[in-house]
């Protein structure tokens, strides 16, 4: 199985003052392609932090961080979001939809960027991302006009339509109410089962911990237990290595 | 495209904000194109009311007469006027040699009386020179010969006279005794020069010449050249050929407005400078209060791996919108409110009375009642240019900035 990222030996040293602040302190960690995982920890423990890594928002101190194969650790800015273009699909808190935008164009707005698709071509790839979600009959509707629920499920879309190696998601629920939040997450869930998306997220709701095929617990910037742990374990070591150059 | 359509949707998310910026830079472009039209306008009025009613293209008299014009003399005649005539119809012999006897004068009607400055002119070549028939109210040529007065409508407005009434003409004679005589009226003109609607009056030469026991001699002859660039050649040529004659160009004569407009034309530079920094001002902070509001949008973008330089482009064409919105309407204002007084001319005949009196100067320049502006394409299209240039370069360091917004700070908790 391919690994979508892999962190190895990765710390992240904030310096407010002169005491220094291990945000990540030695963290290796693999998510497989196919994978879904969930970040869990106290508040201050490196979820957002492990998030950003591999979302490359961010560059490891010391340590690597790989995705989909390749080092990112020493990349440009410019480079970075080019990846983050191609290859990451990301799930605000907040939504972050454009609000004079319809859901359709918000949808079509991670296509646009990307460049690569027609007008027909992006409005393929849209309207059965939509339907998939069942909010395609909402495709004319501004996110003022629809729900929080709603809205995350455009979110979604947005982060699903360029089909990215994985999608992150910081803390997806915190700003829905625990039934939507459920709902979003099993949808998740469901898209996880059916079409094989990659996703990554922290969260602070034991219902959705709970919900998560896998638990990874941070604590002080450790990785403390991982329910998967045992998964990657198993694998031979020259495998991983095999993976990670691919 | 794409860019331009999210700029376009953009500009409405703030509406109020939106029109306060676009209408600094709509007056930025109003008033650049009034400006303009108004500068360029005064320019060419005042050249074409000198030509066309009172110097033609070159004014010919004797070398002292400028010095001493206010007082009118009739001593200091053009000398060797045959000569000078004939020199000009060799080099030009198309051109309009039109004599005339300028000379002060007493206007009266038994109850008021008003110093008004006569200009006695052979009406054949003076209709030929100015079509002075175009300007009467009669639409008649001042008659050749005859006790005939073509009198300007402000000093006809005081008098309450019309064609066919009577007024006095009371002058000295060229002796220096008085001497008057009753004139008719045969037209009332106007001609936009408030020095002639205002403080003159033209009766024909011959009738002059016995009003001021001048039987021969003239203070100076208007020359109407095939075309008015030759002024300056036949003034040189002139002036070298006859020690005592001096010759005024239309040039000469309008050279204080030029010189007037060059100040004017600073001080709208100045003006318009500052209003288009003011829009600029309230452009970047336009465009820098949205970038702040939108921080969490644009940490997105970044998010989803948007170049920066498409970001800051996306807040320029917002800018560039706006400044194109403001301009437009500032050009189709400020050009159809200038191509309207460029058509019917603006009337500045009450400005003028207040400085100078009704009469208005008796003698240098000739001065406009009306001002017609000039606007053209070219200027419409520069005021355009000046409003988006001027939007699109206040908004280059707010758009920049937000290459600056960190992503992972934006999108952390908000
Ligand atoms: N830019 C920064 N500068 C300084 N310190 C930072 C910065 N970002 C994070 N930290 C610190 O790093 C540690 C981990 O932060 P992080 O945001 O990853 O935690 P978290 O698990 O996401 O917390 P929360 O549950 O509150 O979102 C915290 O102690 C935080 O104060
Ligand atoms: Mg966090």
């Amino acid at each position: 199985m391919q690994l979508a990222a892999y962190c190895e030996d990765v710390s992240r040293i904030f310096r407010p003052g002169s005491n220094e602040v291990r945000a990540l302190d030695g963290v290796t960690f693999r998510l497989h392609r196919g994978e879904m995982a969930a970040v869990a920890g106290p508040s201050g423990s490196g979820k957002t932090t492990l998030l950003n890594m591999i979302g490359c928002l961010d560059r490891p101190d010391q340590g690597k961080v790989f995705l989909d194969g390749e080092d990112i650790s020493h990349k440009s800015k410019h480079q970075l979001a080019q990846i983050r273009n191609e290859k990451i699909g990301f799930i605000f808190q907040s939504f972050h939809l454009i609000p004079v935008l319809t859901v359709f164009e918000n949808v079509e707005f991670a296509l646009q960027i990307q460049g690569k698709l027609s007008v027909d071509g992006r409005k393929d790839r849209v309207m059965p991302v939509l339907e998939a979600l069942g909010i395609a009959q909402l495709a004319s509707r501004k996110p003022s006009e629809i729900s929080g629920g709603q809205q995350q499920r455009v979110a979604i879309a947005r982060a699903l339509v360029k089909k990215p190696v994985l999608i992150l998601a910081d803390e997806p629920t915190a700003n829905l109410d625990s039934k939507t939040a459920l709902s979003i997450i099993e949808l998740m869930v469901k898209l996880h089962q059916e079409e094989g998306t990659t996703f990554l997220f922290s969260t602070h709701d034991p219902m959705v911990m709970d919900t998560a095929p896998r638990l990874v617990h941070l604590r002080d910037g450790k990785i403390v237990s991982d329910s998967g742990e045992q998964m990657n374990k198993n694998q031979p070591k020259e495998t991983e290595a095999g993976d990670v150059s691919a | 495209m794409f860019l331009l359509k999210l700029a376009t949707l953009n500009i409405f998310r703030n509406t109020k904000r939106s029109i306060l910026t676009m209408t600094t830079v709509f007056v930025g472009v109003f008033g650049f194109i009034m400006a303009s039209g108004m500068v360029n306008g005064v320019e060419q009025t005042y050249v074409r009311i000198e030509i066309d009613t009172e110097t033609a293209h070159l004014r010919v008299m004797h070398k002292r007469y400028l010095s001493e014009e206010e007082n009118f003399p009739l001593d200091l005649i053009l000398p060797q006027q045959r000569a000078v005539h004939s020199v000009i119809k060799k080099g030009w012999p198309t051109a309009l040699v039109v004599p005339r006897i300028i000379f002060s004068a007493q206007l009266g009607d038994g109850e008021q009386a008003l110093g008004a400055r006569g200009v006695a002119i052979d009406s054949a070549l003076a209709e030929k020179a100015f079509s002075l028939s175009r300007y009467s109210s009669s639409k008649k040529p001042l008659p050749e010969t005859g006790k005939w007065i073509f009198v300007g409508s402000i000093i006809a407005k005081s008098f309450k006279k019309k064609i066919g009434d009577t007024l006095t003409i009371e002058s000295r004679t060229r002796d220096g005794s008085m001497n008057a005589d009753d004139y008719q009226i045969a037209g009332v003109i106007s001609t936009g020069n408030m020095i002639i609607d205002g403080g003159s009056f033209y009766i024909p030469l011959k009738s002059a010449r016995d009003l001021l026991r001048m039987p021969t001699g003239l203070t100076d002859v208007v020359v109407k050249l095939p075309k008015k660039q030759d002024a300056l050649l036949v003034s040189t040529r002139l002036q070298k050929q006859f020690g005592a004659v001096q010759a005024q160009t239309w040039q000469d004569k309008t050279r204080t407005i030029f010189e007037l407009n060059k100040i004017r034309r600073q001080m709208f530079n100045v003006l318009i400078s500052i209003i288009l920094i003011v829009a600029a001002a309230g452009m970047a902070n336009t465009v820098l209060m949205s970038a702040f509001e939108r921080k969490g949008e644009i940490g997105m973008m970044m998010a989803l791996g948007m170049p920066e330089g498409r970001i800051v482009r996306l807040f320029t064409a917002e800018a560039g919108m706006l400044g194109l919105i403001g301009s437009v309407f500032g050009a189709l204002c400020g050009g159809s409110w200038a191509y309207y007084l460029q058509v019917y001319g603006w009337d500045i005949s009450a400005m003028v009375e207040k400085t100078y009196g009704a009469t208005g100067q008796t003698t240098g320049l000739s001065v406009a009642s009306f001002i017609f502006f000039d606007i053209s394409f070219s200027t419409i299209l520069m005021g355009i240019f000046l409003g988006v240039f001027v939007s699109l370069l206040a908004s280059l360091w707010p758009a920049w900035r937000t290459t600056r917004f960190d992503p992972r700070e934006v999108l952390a908790r908000s």
